[in-house]
């Protein structure tokens, strides 16, 4: 669908036009008709008074009264001609010289060629004087009248032109006025997506404001949603763990029983079962407004906690103070803690985060000094809860609970060796808006 | 080392309860917040484990609380959701470490010695102390001897195991012996008056008489030097 913006500049310049072309034209033509009415109803005086000026008792040879009959046809070539014609009689005016008025077919004729070759038009009639029948032809040059026309013509034309390019430029502003709040509206649906504000709030026109309304809402509904569902699962999860850690306690209490390892591996199942499913439910994902406030705090927090509960492990976080990014606080928290505990859990003494901003996209790289793992295992421990090594405490849930968020927000994730410190590289693709 | 447990279920509360006793520890038990909350700023706690869910006022509130009111003790959270935001609010709000329900007591009491170490100063890995050693696990000292890879073990009842830790935690500082008995005894036990004497002359009689010294009118203290040589 083309834009709003397009449809209505061509629609509305299509209209213009078609206005402006037909008045032209329409104009145009009755000033024609016009003018040459004017000078048909002249000539038709003149051949009244022509007619009037004759004195002709036959057989004496007619006569015309020179003083009735305007000075203009006496001057020779001035463009107003007339002759009168009975059988063997001619008489012509002055201005005709020696030329003449050839009979023409119509009595109202256009496009006669007169002497020095004006444009005449010429109006002939026939008459009835003392029983017998006599011809007046008159005609007048309409060259000037035809070049005043056409000049007319040509200056509405050039107006009509000069109009429509202004009301095009008046009517493009008017266009661009008007639609100046769904403008600002899409502005605000990018920074939305972007994260940097939560609500649509520039003011929109009537026609709109419902549309807006309801996106708003949806926005505010999706944020109740989501920290409803939250509150609910950490219930759900505090109901169901604590009495998976009594029985995981009781269990552990009578080793000599012969089913414990079938009983601790079924726990087992089930408690790395809801814990997958309790991160699942409760990974916001890719939605407009998401955005991680303080992700510089929140991360240096978290480093700092970890460096107490792993004392030997150095943490270098490299992060660059204006970074932002545009995807739920909780999720990302999810990511960067699983991913650097683990990575502090197998480290010997360093573990550096790095999250780069790139166009369109954000590259996390959490590496360590351990001693990383095969090539061939690094399919497997992507997926649902396989473990490199039951060595090390935890649910072994992380990467593929990382996985799974990463892939709400259509990321990718790889592992890989890292080259500085040789330990396990996990590289991280985010997608940004 | 007395230890305060806040956790809101009976049973799981109950568990902790006889499983950390087993190991050493002097615990009272709260289901709670609010009386929680108060025990943890009137008995002067060595280790707090903290349950973020409570029903009648949120660990973290508590945890709040009690920094405000410059109470230091190591707190280690226990959180069902297992979210990593949570994690690092509880970290602001001043606990030292955290651990996920469900969870194994063995990973409890590791975090538990690492935290207790770590908020004594010590770095290592075990507490040892000149030739000393305690071994955590068992409940046992030993001599370590740098000629022979062996150490005799000598067995230590609880309350002894109890006293010794503490005292280690703590080398040359001197203790009176009712701030011994507060940290040594959980709230409801049964104390007499010359216990920690009793306690006293049974670790030197294992030990060593120089093991555990006295100062007269103020207190005992371990005397690390006598540890470096051990005959």
């Amino acid at each position: 669908m083309t834009s709003l913006n397009q449809r209505l500049s061509l629609s509305l310049a299509a209209s213009l036009a078609l206005f402006f072309i037909a008045q032209t034209l329409m104009i145009g033509n009755e000033v024609e008709t016009l003018s040459e009415q004017n000078l048909v109803s002249r000539l038709e005086h003149d051949q009244e008074e022509l007619l009037a000026a004759l004195n002709w008792q036959p057989p004496a040879a007619p006569e015309l009264d020179l003083s009735r009959i305007p000075v203009i046809y006496q001057r020779p070539f001035s463009g107003h001609y007339f002759q009168i014609t009975a059988t063997d009689i001619k008489l012509q005016s002055r201005s005709l010289w020696d030329e003449e008025l050839a009979p023409q077919s119509e009595a109202l004729a256009r496009d006669v060629i007169g002497p020095h070759g004006q444009h005449l038009l010429m109006l002939s009639r026939d008459f009835t004087m003392s029983g017998q029948r006599l011809n007046i032809r008159i005609a007048e040059d309409i060259s000037h009248i035809e070049s005043t026309t056409a000049a007319f013509q040509r200056h509405l034309l050039l107006f009509a032109a000069a109009a429509m390019l202004v009301l095009l430029l008046l009517q493009g502003s008017v266009i661009l006025y008007s639609l100046k709040p769904l403008k600002s509206i899409r502005r605000q649906l990018g920074q939305l997506e972007k994260g940097e504000i939560e609500q649509i709030t520039t003011p929109a026109p009537s026609e709109i404001m419902p549309l807006v309304e309801e996106v708003n809402q949806l926005l505010q509904l999706m944020q109740r949603r989501l920290t409803r569902s939250r509150h609910a699962l950490g219930d759900l999860a505090h109901a169901l763990k604590t009495p998976l850690a009594v029985i995981g306690q009781i269990v552990q209490r009578h080793p000599d029983g012969v089913d414990q390892p079938l009983l601790l591996q079924q726990l087992k199942h089930i408690e790395q079962r809801i814990e997958q499913e309790l991160v699942r439910a409760r990974t916001a994902g890719r939605m407009p407004g998401g955005l991680w406030p303080e992700p510089l705090r929140d991360l240096n927090d978290m480093t700092n906690m970890l460096k107490q509960v792993f004392p030997a492990i150095t943490i270098k976080l490299k992060v660059d103070n204006r970074i932002s990014i545009a995807a739920d606080r909780e999720d990302m928290m999810e990511i960067f803690g699983n991913l650097i505990e683990n990575a502090c859990k197998w480290a010997t003494s360093q573990v550096s985060c790095s999250i780069r901003q790139q166009h369109k996209s954000l590259c996390i790289i959490i590496e360590d000094d351990g001693p990383g793992i095969d090539e061939s295992a690094y399919q497997s421990l992507l997926e649902r809860g396989a473990r490199a090594d039951e060595s090390k405490p935890g649910h072994g849930l992380g990467f593929s609970i990382v996985q799974e968020i990463i892939s709400a927000y259509d990321g990718t994730i790889t592992l890989s060796r890292s080259s500085g410190l040789h330990g396990l590289q996990v590289n991280i693709t985010l997608p940004q808006p | 080392m007395r230890l305060l447990l806040i956790e809101d279920d009976v049973n799981l509360c109950q568990q902790l309860t006889g499983d950390l006793r087993q190991r050493g520890y002097a615990v009272d038990a709260s289901m709670q917040g609010v009386d929680g909350a108060f025990m943890g700023e009137s008995e002067p706690y060595d280790i707090i484990i903290l349950d973020l869910g409570l029903p009648d006022l949120p660990g973290l509130q508590v945890l709040q609380q009690w920094r405000s009111k410059g109470i230091k003790t190591p707190v280690l959270i226990l959180t069902a959701r297992s979210a990593w935001h949570e994690k690092v609010e509880g970290f602001r709000a001043g606990a030292d470490d955290y651990l996920s329900k469900p969870f194994h007591i063995e990973e409890l009491c590791v975090r538990l010695q690492a935290l207790i170490r770590r908020s004594s100063g010590l770095t290592n890995a075990a507490i040892e102390i000149g030739r000393l050693r305690l071994d955590e696990e068992e409940q046992t000292a030993s001599w370590t001897d740098p000629e022979s890879a062996l150490a005799a073990s000598i067995e230590l009842t609880g309350i002894e195991f109890r006293l010794l830790r503490y005292l280690m935690l703590h080398p040359k500082r001197i203790f009176t012996a009712t701030h011994l008995v507060e940290h040594v005894y959980d709230y409801n036990d049964e104390k007499e008056s010359n216990v920690i004497e009793v306690y006293v002359s049974r670790l030197r009689k294992k030990l060593g008489k120089d093991v555990i010294c006295t100062r007269r009118n103020q207190g005992y203290y371990l005397d690390p030097d006598a540890l470096q040589s051990h005959t």
